[in-house]
């Protein structure tokens, strides 16, 4: 039976637990395994398994220390934590951390970025929209002005005036006029009444959202209270 | 690692912390140091530009809602001279659409200037500077780089001539000049304001937003001023004036409904017209009133009680007052007359005679009461006071309170002369003559109310001289008078004072009348200068009121007196 590790490497079952003996007796010779990440003055000349494992320059290899105990057994006397802090501890663990944080760093630095740009080029777009509306709007404010202009023309006393008669109006006489009495009309009101404001149109909100107040606002319309 | 290695890099580690501790350093100083206008300035010049942005002006209506002064878009045309690329062929569109010679153009536009604008024509009319931008905006259309063309607001008056004296005209700086334009141009105008305007999308916010100039509404009818203009104009031709004025008030509001001057101008063209630069007769033009003055004499002395409408005098034909030598009109005399008499025939030395029985001290005081020699304070620039000589004054002589009471050696101005005859019509009570009916800003209306400016007479005394002007006016002066209404009113015929004495060829001819006498709508003055088909007022003035009330009562729905009554009995009994 094998033990997967993933990618980097596997050990059958044996050589897992003769590895793990060997890390448990040397750490109780020579300290913290945590040694060799340490400062290098805590450390001492040959802390760590691995450098234990490495003979001597020139040495012939040494063999593996046999106790002459079953390893059935020694593994029975070992305590869970050790093993545990053991798997933790080892090197390619610390090394598939390192990557994921960095990965995981990059994904959220490039997700921040998109939604920035996203949203950059969104103001963008807008404020083209703007723009293009402010000229449509001057625009426009002209051709009103240029409309009135002529209708107050066409309106023009002198206008009518020739208007009429080339109709055959004449002006009227006062012998020609019959007045009446209407119950409750007093007269013509030339004095025009006081103009109705129109209703308050609802004001825009400033378009000044940033990305904080966006997430801020999305995380809230997910997560917060429902209904009404 | 050997020791040398790491020291190498502890001292490279050294020299990166301190290369980013002055980076740091400085981007602090840039955010928030000494030189952050600077740099805020650069960012801003290269990003956006300054704009002044003018609101528009506001509008000016009449009465009813209809526009005397609006805005229209003309055109300025410039050329950028760096940027012309095709300087004959911009030369001969330009000269061809604006009538210009080709040479001319052609030079303007080639000349070596370092300027990086140069004014071709402002303005142009809509109708070319649209045609032009069609050009430009045409892919397969005319070269016609470098050229400018620019939208530009300007006044338009409708109406052309129509109130001209009223309304008034507005510059090129959009500054106005005169009327309506010119007092209230503060509100009108507005106020311009200079904004930073980006040209980055992402940065872009909403244009400056001004003060936004407020619409005017007036007291001025639009037809009945057409009828006072047309009227005035008929007759300043027929009785060969030199020119004339006609307002119309409302007595018991002073609503000024007409103010009618000839002659007139048009404002669209004002730079063209020589009456534009005028100023408006109707409250600046000092002039003698002559008989109209009596009025406000006889006022005085009813008033005051030295006389009452039956007392009577001697007429013969001269009187002496401080030295000086007064006669009548004709130089006759009338025998014995009472006061409606002396209004009826116009009697100078009457008039004198009854200004010595007040003395100079009432007299002056009611005159002074009346507003004579005061601004009135109408709502139009370029108001004259009028000049009143009082006792004391170095140039008042005894002769004075003689002359004066029949309008000689006093000066008014129209709007004054009509003001204070105002009080005769309303009951006692002189109004503030304005023009101004209400303004419109925004959603906020300012209303005018009608101010009373005095009362130099009580009603009772009011109500007498009514009477009184009204029987004078039916048994002497008939062109006023209009059948199936009862008008009061009286003449003037003033002689024009010149260097050394009076003008004794030439006289301003004048009529104030008002009506119906029991519930004035309408006080009407109506002057003319220097009429040469007649000097006398009643032959010129009171005609030409005679046919200007025959429409005004139309237009303004006042039925005949017996009708109104038996309208108002009929009400009164519903």
């Amino acid at each position: 039976m094998e033990i997967g590790f993933g990618n980097f490497f596997s050990l059958n079952q044996a050589q897992t637990l003769h590895f793990l003996v060997q890390k448990v007796k040397s750490d109780s010779r020579a300290g913290s395994w945590m040694g060799w990440m340490g400062k290098p003055q805590e450390r001492g000349p040959a802390d760590t398994a691995v450098h234990r494992a490495a003979p001597p320059k020139g040495a012939a290899p040494r063999a593996a220390p046999r106790t002459g105990k079953n390893p059935m057994q020694s593994l029975a006397q070992l305590r869970y934590v050790d093993i545990s802090r053991a798997f933790k501890q080892a090197p390619w663990r610390v090394q598939i951390q390192v990557i994921a944080t960095l990965a995981s760093v990059a994904i959220v630095i490039v997700a921040l970025g998109g939604l920035y740009l996203i949203e950059a080029s969104r103001a963008a777009t807008a404020g083209r929209d703007v723009q293009s509306l402010q000229v449509d709007k001057a625009e426009l404010e002209l051709s009103i002005n240029r409309q009135l202009a002529l209708i107050a023309s066409a309106k023009s006393v002198a206008r009518l005036e020739m208007r009429a008669r080339e109709l055959g109006y004449a002006p009227a006489q006062i012998g020609q006029i019959d007045f009446v009495v209407v119950k409750g009309y007093y007269g013509p009101q030339l004095h025009l009444p006081a103009a109705v404001a129109p209703a308050p149109e609802p004001e825009l909100p400033d378009y000044n959202e940033t990305l904080g107040t966006w997430l801020v606002g999305t995380l809230a319309d997910m997560f917060g209270p429902g209904g009404e | 690692m050997t020791e040398s290695v790491r020291s190498r890099l502890k001292a490279m580690l050294g020299v990166f912390a301190v290369l980013t501790g002055l980076i740091v350093v400085r981007l602090i100083s840039l955010q928030f140091g000494k030189d952050v206008e600077h740099f805020r300035d650069i960012y801003e010049s290269e990003t956006g530009y300054l704009v002044t942005v003018t609101p528009p002006r506001g509008r000016i209506y009449d009465r009813s809602g209809e526009l005397l002064a609006t805005n229209d878009v003309k055109y300025a045309l410039g050329i950028s001279p760096d940027f012309v690329t095709d300087p004959e062929g911009l030369a001969k569109i330009l000269s061809s659409l604006l009538g210009r010679p080709f040479e001319d153009m052609h030079a303007l536009i080639q000349q070596e200037t370092p300027e990086k604008y140069v004014i071709i024509q402002r303005p142009v009319s809509a109708e070319i500077g649209e045609k032009l931008l069609a050009m430009q905006r045409d892919p397969v259309g005319p070269n016609l780089g470098g050229l400018i063309v620019e939208p530009m607001q300007t006044r338009v008056y409708p109406g052309g001539t129509l109130a001209s004296h009223v309304v008034g005209f507005v510059g090129l700086d959009n500054q106005g000049y005169a009327g309506i334009e010119d007092f209230y141009n503060d509100i009108l105008a507005g106020r311009p304001v200079v904004g930073f305007k980006p040209v980055v999308p992402f940065d872009v916010a909403l244009n400056p937003a001004p003060d936004v100039g407020a619409d005017l509404y007036l007291t001025i009818d639009r037809d009945i001023q057409s009828l006072a203009e047309q009227t005035l104009a008929g007759a300043v031709k027929r009785y060969g004036a030199e020119g004339g004025e006609i307002i119309i008030m409302e007595p018991k509001t002073g609503r000024i409904l007409a103010l009618a001057v000839n002659p007139a101008f048009d404002p669209n063209n004002y730079v063209t017209d020589p009456n534009a630069f005028e100023p408006n007769p109707a409250v600046s033009a000092q002039f003698e009133p002559g008989s109209t003055f009596k009025v406000l004499t006889m006022a005085a002395a009813l008033q005051s009680g030295v006389v009452t409408p039956e007392t009577t005098y001697q007429d013969t034909g001269y009187i002496e007052v401080g030295g000086v030598g007064i006669r009548n009109w004709n130089g006759a005399a009338w025998g014995t007359q009472d006061m409606t008499g002396l209004l009826q025939h116009s009697l100078n030395v009457g008039t004198a005679w009854v200004s010595t029985q007040m003395g100079p001290k009432t007299f002056y005081d009611y005159m002074t009461a009346f507003g004579i020699g005061q601004v009135t304070n109408i709502d139009l620039s370029g108001e004259a006071s009028g000049r009143l000589k009082r006792p004391g004054d170095s140039d008042w002589y005894e002769s004075d309170l003689g002359t004066n009471a029949f309008g000689q050696g006093v000066a008014t101005t129209p709007i004054q002369l009509l003001t204070a005859i105002s009080a005769i019509a309303n009951g006692g009570a002189m109004m503030q003559p304005h023009l101004l009916e209400r303004v419109v800003d925004g959603d906020v209306i300012h209303t005018t109310q009608p101010q009373v400016l005095g009362r130099p007479i009580s009603a009772d005394v009011a109500a007498t001289l009514n009477n009184m002007l009204a029987v004078s006016v039916e048994r002497e002066a008939n062109g006023a008078l209009l059948p199936g209404y009862r008008i009061a009113g009286k003449t003037g015929t003033a002689q024009i004072p010149i260097p050394g004495g009076y003008d004794f060829q030439k006289t301003i001819a004048s009529f104030v009348g008002w009506g119906p006498v029991d519930d004035p709508r309408f006080i009407v003055l109506i002057k003319f200068d220097r009429p040469s088909a007649s000097i006398w007022g009643s032959d010129t003035a009171a005609p030409t009121f005679g046919e200007l009330v025959k429409r005004l009562v139309v237009l303004m729905d006042i039925p005949p007196d017996d009708v109104r009554r038996q309208l108002a009995a009929q009400t009164a009994g519903q």
